[in-house]
């Protein structure tokens, strides 16, 4: 390789390195992210049903979501956008966007953690925690949105417009990683989330489940499996009649 | 609670698809009697553009992505159908929801179908659909495959031949409703769920597995064939959805617990009350739902 290419190459290698492995942060916060996600959306669905069960564990993904994502996470990602509003306003523009729902999420994340640590067990059997469980369920909705606009827009468009010198003072300083890729550690923090996220079987229920529904249910389906399977022996009677019909001598003259 | 749509499909298919895998059906009437399903479905998912670029010899496949989107995550797809039928409308309309959930793009593979193409034709399509990824370039760990029905155990079957091949593997799988054990055993969710299963009956079974094998039923307990008992040792995560009324429960039960036994990362989720294949369905927030987690998984194993 010339010297001339070794210069030209040298720093665009750099920033490719360097943005990867800042980007690669990021992807993985989202990718523990999304573990916790899918939990929070099998439990919020027992709240009703469970109370005594679901809440410490939703209590414990709510205040991982406050300790790691929502203060680390997404002050890492403002600063990332910070960066690209100094570079390209144009694109920061849109992602104002993203900033305002980090702080509004922060708020809903903090808000829903102290209704659920306030609600007494009747009180999440009944309206309250329906309440509750449908707002979990928007939260885990609405955060899958948030993470799909910023890895589908904003992740690329930074990468296209940082320069070296953004990517290396994005990486300055300690860069405390997601415990939830750690399941030792992760385990010793959120011992309830974590084991029940190790659990071999998850039950995933809809929202409102009684037992009583399901026995209602097995029955009612037993009458129209009978009734459906007598109706196809009437047709396949009826068929083998009309065939006989039109094959006898009889049937062929009419 | 069952929502009132995923409640309509399951009546409906229990009047009318169930009804025709427990009959005496040409395979051929059946292809045409469950096509008709296919009506439900778009041809072409809206905001959503098809290649047929880097066809494959054998068989169909397909390239379906966001207009628009720029991603490196692939997934590649394996549709169901018992190995003798198919929806390629509905596994479209399937896919690009996920796709849209997950920020990836997917490679779907309509692999040969029995009785005409019996086993090993449609294992060696799938197969090379995944040594064909490889070979333009796509890194392994942007890869997950995923498979519902059929395509489950076609997808677990890949995975252990690429294993077995000393191939790289992809970053993980996404196993929806699979049938992993065609030697039908008797008992388990087969037996405890034939009545509460709204889509499949093991009345009709034994003939169309051996459609399958070609009518050498002894390579029914092939690993390849029925991923159940293969040895998982070395696998990426496997992430299994399946309905707890069905009657292939115990089918993703049983592969969880084998992968698990290997070492292996293998999450189950077991939907109450959901039919076989739910995830197919387009309405209906458990449908919805069950999406949302597979494209959970997706980001957590190609971050």
């Amino acid at each position: 390789m010339t010297r001339k290419a070794i210069r030209k190459s040298g720093p665009r290698t750099g920033k490719v390195v360097a943005a990867r492995k800042f980007m690669q942060v990021l992807r993985e916060d989202h990718a523990g992210l999304s573990r916790v996600l899918r939990e929070i959306d099998a439990q919020a669905a027992l709240l009703q049903s469970v109370p005594g069960a679901a809440r410490p564990v939703l209590a414990e993904a709510l205040r991982y979501l406050l300790v790691y994502q929502h203060s680390i996470h997404h002050r890492r990602e403002d600063q990332l956008f910070a960066r690209v509003r100094a570079r390209e306003p144009r694109l920061y523009r849109n992602m104002q966007q993203l900033v305002r729902e980090h702080r509004a999420g922060h708020q809903q994340a903090e808000r829903l953690a102290s209704e659920l640590s306030r609600a007494s067990l009747g009180e999440l059997s009944g309206r309250t925690g329906q309440r509750i469980a449908a707002q979990l369920q928007q939260y885990v909705q609405h955060t899958r949105d948030h993470m799909r606009r910023e890895e589908a827009v904003f992740y690329t468009g930074s990468e296209r417009v940082l320069r070296t010198s953004d990517w290396t003072a994005l990486m300055t300083g300690p860069m405390p990683r997601d415990p939830a890729m750690d399941p030792q550690r992760f385990a010793t923090r959120y011992p309830r989330l974590a084991e029940r996220m190790a659990r071999p079987q998850r039950d995933v229920v809809g929202l409102r489940e009684t037992a009583s529904g399901t026995d209602h249910r097995a029955r009612a389906e037993q009458v129209v499996e009978r009734c459906a399977d007598l109706l196809h022996r009437a047709i396949d009677v009826a068929q083998r009649i009309v065939r006989t019909l039109v094959r006898s001598p009889g049937g062929r003259s009419q | 609670m069952v929502s009132w749509q995923t409640t309509t499909a399951s009546l409906l298919s229990r009047l009318t698809v169930k009804q025709l895998l427990q009959r005496d059906v040409p395979v051929q009437k059946l292809r045409a009697q469950i096509g008709a399903i296919e009506r439900l479905f778009a041809e072409h998912p809206p905001g959503f553009e098809i290649a047929r670029s880097q066809p494959l010899p054998h068989c169909d496949a397909e390239w379906l992505r966001a207009r628009g989107s720029k991603t490196d995550r692939v997934i590649l797809h394996f549709p169901g159908g018992a190995y003798v039928a198919r929806l390629p409308n509905m596994e479209r309309s399937m896919m690009a929801r996920l796709c849209t959930a997950a920020n990836a793009r997917a490679r779907l593979v309509f692999y040969r179908l029995a009785p005409e193409h019996p086993f090993p034709a449609g294992h060696e399509d799938s197969l090379g659909a995944y040594l064909q990824l490889l070979d333009l370039g796509i890194s392994p760990d942007r890869i997950v495959v995923s498979g519902i029905s059929a395509g489950g155990g076609m997808a677990l079957g890949v995975l252990l031949a690429a294993r077995d091949r000393g191939l790289p593997l992809p970053a993980g799988a996404i196993l929806m409703s699979p049938l992993t054990d065609l030697t039908d055993p008797h008992d388990g969710s087969r037996v405890t769920n034939a009545a509460r299963d709204s889509v499949l009956s093991h009345k009709r079974g034994t003939e169309m597995r051996a459609m399958y094998v070609g009518g050498d039923t002894e390579r029914m307990a092939d690993p390849y064939v029925s991923p159940a008992f293969g040895d998982f040792t070395g696998l990426p995560a496997l992430f299994f959805q399946v309905g707890s009324t069905e009657i292939l429960l115990d089918d993703s039960r049983r592969c969880a617990d084998r992968a698990r036994a290997a070492g292996v990362t293998a999450e189950l989720e077991v939907w109450k009350e959901m039919p076989h294949g739910w995830q197919g369905l387009p309405f209906g927030p458990e449908s919805e739902r069950a999406i949302e987690h597979c494209a959970d998984f997706v980001r957590e194993c190609c971050p």
